[in-house]
């Protein structure tokens, strides 16, 4: 891919630099007006734990999704949509890719009206690790999530979650 | 390319500004930010008896060749000279397989710069030269999904590749119509891997990002195994056959546990087949909820169902492979796969030595690292187990 991206470089390299700043600029303007939105956290072993407890007696939605998993832009999008209807819904997005694409995360969930979401991303050499700690019946099947409602039950879903399994979420919860 | 590249260089704007609010958190700080290490690999005997074995390290591929069974390895060759993007994480991963003149093929899925689009590459080298310049084995050209391809030299010396293709789902995308799935295509070659005949459709409606199995036929012919997404959705497998022409023979319902999903499982099946034509498999499925490996006998035409199918392992078993060897009474089937067991991964085992009708546990390894998924190769129809390992590497276990 390197090696594309330069060739097309050297076909296009002013405009090519004049994107680059540009973008840098506008990434700039977007996270200081976003704030910590752009944070991306490092999920271990621990980190369910701590995002549970932050909200004790609050139900949210928490969804680990991947760029390596083909369903799950639709239902990023669909959380995009229900955040945007219901702004207080409190949505929590687990990118289980490498730390490193994090950037990446953060500009997708962003790209799906999902900026205002905390977001985390798989911290550990060895994925099935984490899944472990989070749910040992999860064989990494993507997307995934848990609804949590006021009690912190939870219910977890393989696939995207049916459009009226949400709703029914919402109503029960808000 | 120009809007690639500016997303590109977005996604460095933004790692930049990123990795400052990472490096802020405490939990991000305790543990180095790397990339994830990508440990897919495959393993295959050359027709004189070396182990050979084929990995990622950055824009390369890496042959490595063992002459002692996987004991000890040569430095590792570098296939691709110029450097290009490979896939190797997960289901994905190079592959490695012999012409019977010793010709050594590597296969390998380049991921593009649109998420999911990949390209199809493929390198030969004749035995003590060096590797020939990749080509791309598919004629499409577009920039979508040609992924997780398998690699299949035929004993009548064909070599065919298979992979999940995405040109019919982007064709019915233009159109606003649905397409369930993605696609299997094949392309297959008649001169050893120098050039493709024009791709084929194997069969509409596939799932998307799980590794394809390919085994030789009782007659030598391919045959591949698939995750597919039978209607509406459910994910369970389907399998094809490329005749003596070559044309592919419809496609067949492999496994009936009707597992609906809509979502990427991330794990594909493996197949063999035994001296007597029985398509052994085993794959991974969620049956009550619980995700299972599971062992059974494929159906051979319309309308059979799995024969002996059961569950393989305890709960947490996943990414088994299977391998037969030797005939007869005798027949020989190892089934592998990891499981983690909340300190440490092992590699566990299940050997049959009567055809398939009683197996044995084996434990084989264990590891505190990341490891990828294991794969049997065979010489002469002895096992042997590849387990690519983090802080290890290659490790080998011979299975007798």
């Amino acid at each position: 891919m390197i090696a594309r991206l330069f060739r097309a470089g050297q076909r296009g390299v002013s405009r090519g630099f004049i994107a680059f700043f540009s973008a840098l600029l506008l990434f700039s303007a977007n996270a200081s007006a976003a704030g910590k939105a752009t944070a991306v956290q490092a999920f271990g072993l621990d980190s369910l734990g701590k995002i549970q407890s932050a909200r004790l007696g609050k139900p949210f939605l928490l969804t680990f999704w991947s760029q390596d998993c083909a369903h799950c832009p639709g239902e990023l999008k669909t959380l995009g949509v229900l955040k945007k209807r219901y702004p207080q819904l409190d949505i929590v997005l687990v990118a289980t890719d490498a730390a490193d694409t994090a950037a990446l995360a953060a500009e997708t969930a962003r790209a799906y009206g999902l900026s205002g979401a905390e977001q985390w991303i798989f911290a550990d050499d060895s994925p099935e690790r984490i899944r472990y700690a989070v749910d040992r019946k999860w064989y990494g099947e993507l997307p995934r999530t848990l609804l949590y409602d006021r009690k912190h039950q939870v219910e977890g879903i393989s696939g995207l979650v049916p459009a009226a399994r949400l709703q029914r979420w919402v109503s029960e919860t808000r | 390319m120009h809007t690639a590249m500016m997303k590109w260089l977005l996604g460095c704007g933004l790692m930049a500004t990123i990795a400052v609010s990472l490096a802020a958190d405490p939990a991000m700080s305790a543990k180095p930010k790397k990339p994830r290490p990508e440990l897919g690999a495959s393993a295959a005997f050359s027709p004189d008896g070396d182990l050979y074995a084929v990995t990622k390290a950055g824009e390369h591929v890496l042959l490595h060749r063992s002459r002692d069974d996987g004991q000890s390895w040569m430095p590792p060759q570098r296939v691709n000279a110029q450097a290009e993007a490979i896939s190797a994480d997960g289901e994905n991963r190079p592959k490695v397989a012999f012409v019977a003149d010793g010709t050594t093929l590597v296969s390998w899925t380049m991921p593009l710069s649109k998420p999911f689009t990949a390209a199809i590459r493929l390198a030969r080298a004749e035995p003590g030269a060096a590797f020939s310049s990749p080509l791309t084995v598919h004629r499409d050209t577009a920039e979508i999904t040609h992924r997780f391809e398998s690699l299949h030299v035929g004993s009548d010396g064909r070599v065919s590749l298979a992979w999940i293709d995405k040109r019919d789902l982007e064709a019915h995308k233009r159109t606003g119509a649905p397409y369930r799935g993605a696609a299997i295509y094949a392309a297959v070659s008649s001169d050893g891997g120098r050039s493709f005949a024009p791709e084929f459709k194997l069969a509409d409606h596939s799932c998307e990002c799980c590794r394809i199995a390919a085994a030789t036929d009782r007659d030598g012919a391919p045959l591949f195994l698939w995750r597919h997404v039978f209607a509406p959705n459910e994910r369970d497998h389907a399998l094809a056959k490329l005749g003596a022409d070559g044309q592919p023979e419809a496609m067949l319902r492999a496994t009936f546990d009707r597992w609906k999903v809509d979502g990427c499982p991330h794990h594909g099946p493996s197949l063999a087949v035994g001296s007597t034509g029985v398509r052994h498999a085993v794959w991974f499925n969620q049956v009550n909820g619980e995700g299972r490996v599971f062992y059974g006998q494929l159906p051979q035409k319309p309308g059979e169902q799995v024969k002996a199918q059961r569950q393989v392992g305890t709960a947490g078993a996943v990414h088994a492979d299977l391998a037969v060897g030797g005939d007869g009474a005798g027949e020989r089937i190892l089934i592998v796969w990891k499981r983690f067991d909340g300190e440490v991964t092992r590699l566990e085992a299940e050997i049959s030595e009567d055809g398939g009708k009683r197996f044995r546990a084996i434990e084989l390894a264990r590891s505190d690292n990341a490891t990828d998924q294991p794969r049997i190769a065979q010489k002469r129809g002895r096992f042997f187990v590849l387990w690519n390992d983090d802080k290890v590497g290659l490790r080998v276990f011979p299975v007798n």
